[in-house]
């Protein structure tokens, strides 16, 4: 009898041990695909930053004329002017946000494209951009609208911010039953090219 | 059971750990990608701190100060001025920072950031003032009747070009600036003022002029042809530009010298600089000339003037051929006056296309306040003077009304933004060009 009870009660202390082990490893591995999505998703936002820092530090560069520097001015949508490869001649350069992707479970994820002169644009959705936004300011940091062609000899700082996220949902923290999707946010609220403001 | 135990913990503990590992590995990962963009935008900012530093000390001097380093912020700047590159008159401010800080590989964070400067060319302004008043005074050092006032740019006046004073502008109502203003002070507004930048403004800005004794003895240096009035009688003289020719007379009435010759014979180079004389100029140029007058002491303390005795145009129009040769930097150590002719009216149009500069007066017209209305002087180029020239006088109205003088039109030419007219004066203040940042 008490052999029956032995092995009755060890199987449920085992069953219990599975079921612990079971549930410890959902959650291990809900941490460690939200650990490595997060990786993904910061890798990708600073890869990102440098990029577009790179790129807008450079607006004007061997411009002639800095008033005409920029072409394009929307609220996700860029073109601006400059000697990329200092090369001597100038560049025109493109950064965009193109419409929402739908193959993807995270419905707002987009391809941020790069353009270079002539060359198609370029650009992955792999990097999980969901928000790419510009805004645009005068001398005296007063607004200045999307698309207003006829100020655009005025814009004298640009304003970045950048969301990136992951594809897929993860657990956030521990907790199994709350999930959401990876993200990490970039703003320069001040960014210029020195080339703008040369004088005049 | 206890062994089938021990095997679910040890599996469960093999478990843990490798999963454990694996959320480790991608914390130093993470931490990683930090630190990498941490690292370059911390060594950015050194060199780009430095560069503004580097940036700050050249401004203001004749010349590119000696080379320096210094430690901040975790590492270390070196800023170095590289003269005359690309080109005379520039100089190559070069910031590299290095971080004390590694990536994995042992390789330190290093950015540069270049800076190119040049002198200010005052060619390119369309207006430049010391200061934003009145200051004329006649050939014999009498002050104008408006001597002092402030020269207020108000709805209607447009500037086409760079503008800049060493003051303040004065603005009331809308007036337009095309492209960018600049100034020593902030503007003084009227109460109805909003003026429009449109290629924005920045003050706090000095731009030097040189002192008159350096202007002369680079002109002097430079001139092809050298005419001292002390020398000859205390006579002026006038040279009338007549395509590629140049008729020279002295005195400008004729009796006297009267000589006519190619420009290049006169003056190899293209620069004529008189001294303890005034200038008489009009007609029709070619090529690339700067005409200088300087005052004297004694009888030639008031000599050094520029008269524009009607229009002075180039051989191949800027206005319409941007890739003209011919250019004029007419420089006066004095004034330089729109002669007066009364026999102009409202109808008349004097052209100038050149780049005019007054050392220590204003470019005006000659008794502009008691003149007839006499049309417009259009002034293709710019204007650098100590004070703010007037051409006539109006009343604002509405309606604007025409009293005496003329109506001004100046108009840049795009030209001067890269190049000038032979030895025209440039300022001890470096400008920036371009600004390179990796």
């Amino acid at each position: 009898m008490s052999v029956m009870l032995d092995i009755i009660g060890s199987v449920i202390i085992a069953g219990y041990v599975i079921l612990m082990g079971l549930q410890l490893n959902g959650s291990i591995m809900g941490t460690a695909t939200s650990s490595v999505t997060n990786l993904n998703v910061q890798e990708s936002m600073s890869e990102l930053v440098r990029n577009l820092e790179y790129d807008f530090r450079k607006i004007g560069y061997h411009v002639a004329d800095p008033k005409m520097c920029i072409a394009l001015a929307d609220t996700s949508h860029i073109k601006f002017y400059a000697d990329m490869d200092r090369d001597g001649s100038v560049d025109s350069v493109e950064w965009f946000a193109g419409a929402p992707l739908t193959t993807l479970p995270n419905p707002a994820i987009r391809v941020l494209y790069r353009k270079l002169n002539q060359e198609d644009a370029g650009g992955a959705a792999g990097l999980g951009v969901t928000q790419f936004k510009l805004r645009y300011f005068d001398a005296h940091g007063t607004e200045i609208p999307p698309l207003s062609t006829s100020l655009y000899s005025q814009i004298w700082t640009i304003e970045v911010s950048l969301r990136v996220e992951s594809p897929y949902q993860v657990q956030a923290a521990v907790n199994t039953e709350n999930s959401e999707y990876a993200a990490a946010y970039w703003r320069q609220t001040r960014l210029a090219s020195r080339n703008i403001k040369r004088h005049g | 059971m206890g062994k089938s135990t021990i095997v679910y913990v040890i599996g469960l503990t093999l478990l843990v750990g490798i999963a454990l590992t694996n959320i480790g590995q991608n914390s130093v990962k993470t931490v990683d990608a930090y630190m990498g963009y941490y690292s370059t935008t911390q060594v950015h900012n050194i060199a780009v701190s430095g560069a503004n530093v580097g940036t700050n000390y050249l401004l203001n001097r004749g010349s590119a100060p000696p080379n320096f380093g210094v430690t901040f912020f975790g590492g270390r700047d070196s800023i170095s001025y590289i003269p005359d590159l690309p080109q005379p008159l520039w100089v190559t401010l070069r910031s590299v920072a290095v971080t004390n800080m590694s990536d994995q590989n042992g390789i330190q964070y290093r950015d540069t950031v270049e800076g190119v400067f040049k002198h200010v060319q005052f060619a390119k302004f369309s207006w430049f003032t010391e200061s934003e008043i009145n200051g004329y005074i006649d050939k014999n050092g009498n002050k104008g009747p408006y001597y002092g006032y402030a020269d207020w740019k108000i709805t209607g006046d447009s500037v086409w070009g760079p503008a800049h004073t060493n003051n303040h502008f004065n603005f009331d109502g809308t007036p337009y600036f095309h492209d960018k203003i600049t100034g020593s002070l902030a503007a003084v507004l009227g109460p109805t003022a909003n003026p429009v930048y449109n290629g924005g403004f920045q003050w706090g800005i000095q731009k030097k002029r040189p002192n008159t004794s350096a202007l002369e003895a680079r002109l002097t240096a430079a001139a092809g042809w050298y005419y001292d009035g002390n020398a000859n009688g205390g006579k002026d003289v006038a040279l009338t530009f007549i395509n590629d020719n140049v008729r020279v007379q002295s005195p400008p009435g004729g009796g006297g010298m009267d000589t006519t010759m190619p420009i290049t014979t006169l003056a190899p180079g293209g620069v004529m600089v008189v001294k303890n004389a005034d200038l008489r100029i009009k007609g029709v140029y070619s090529g690339s000339l700067t005409v200088a007058a300087f005052s004297g002491t004694g009888a030639a303390v008031n000599k050094g003037n520029v008269w524009i005795d009607g229009s002075v145009t180039a051989k191949i129009n800027p206005v319409n051929n941007p890739s003209s040769p011919d250019m004029l930097g007419i420089v006066a150590g004095r004034m330089a006056y729109i002669t007066q002719d009364n026999t102009r009216n409202a109808s008349s149009q004097l052209n100038i296309q050149a780049a005019v500069y007054c050392q220590n007066g204003e470019l005006t017209a000659e008794n502009f306040w008691n003149i007839p209305v006499s049309g417009s002087v259009n002034l293709f180029g710019g204007v650098t003077q100590i004070s703010a020239g007037s051409l006539g006088v109006f009343n604002p109205g509405p309606p604007l009304q025409f009293l005496n003088g003329f109506s001004y039109r100046i108009h840049n030419d795009a030209r001067f933004d890269s190049l000038q007219p032979p030895s025209y004066p440039y300022s001890d203040s470096y400008e920036l060009v371009s600004w390179w940042e990796d």
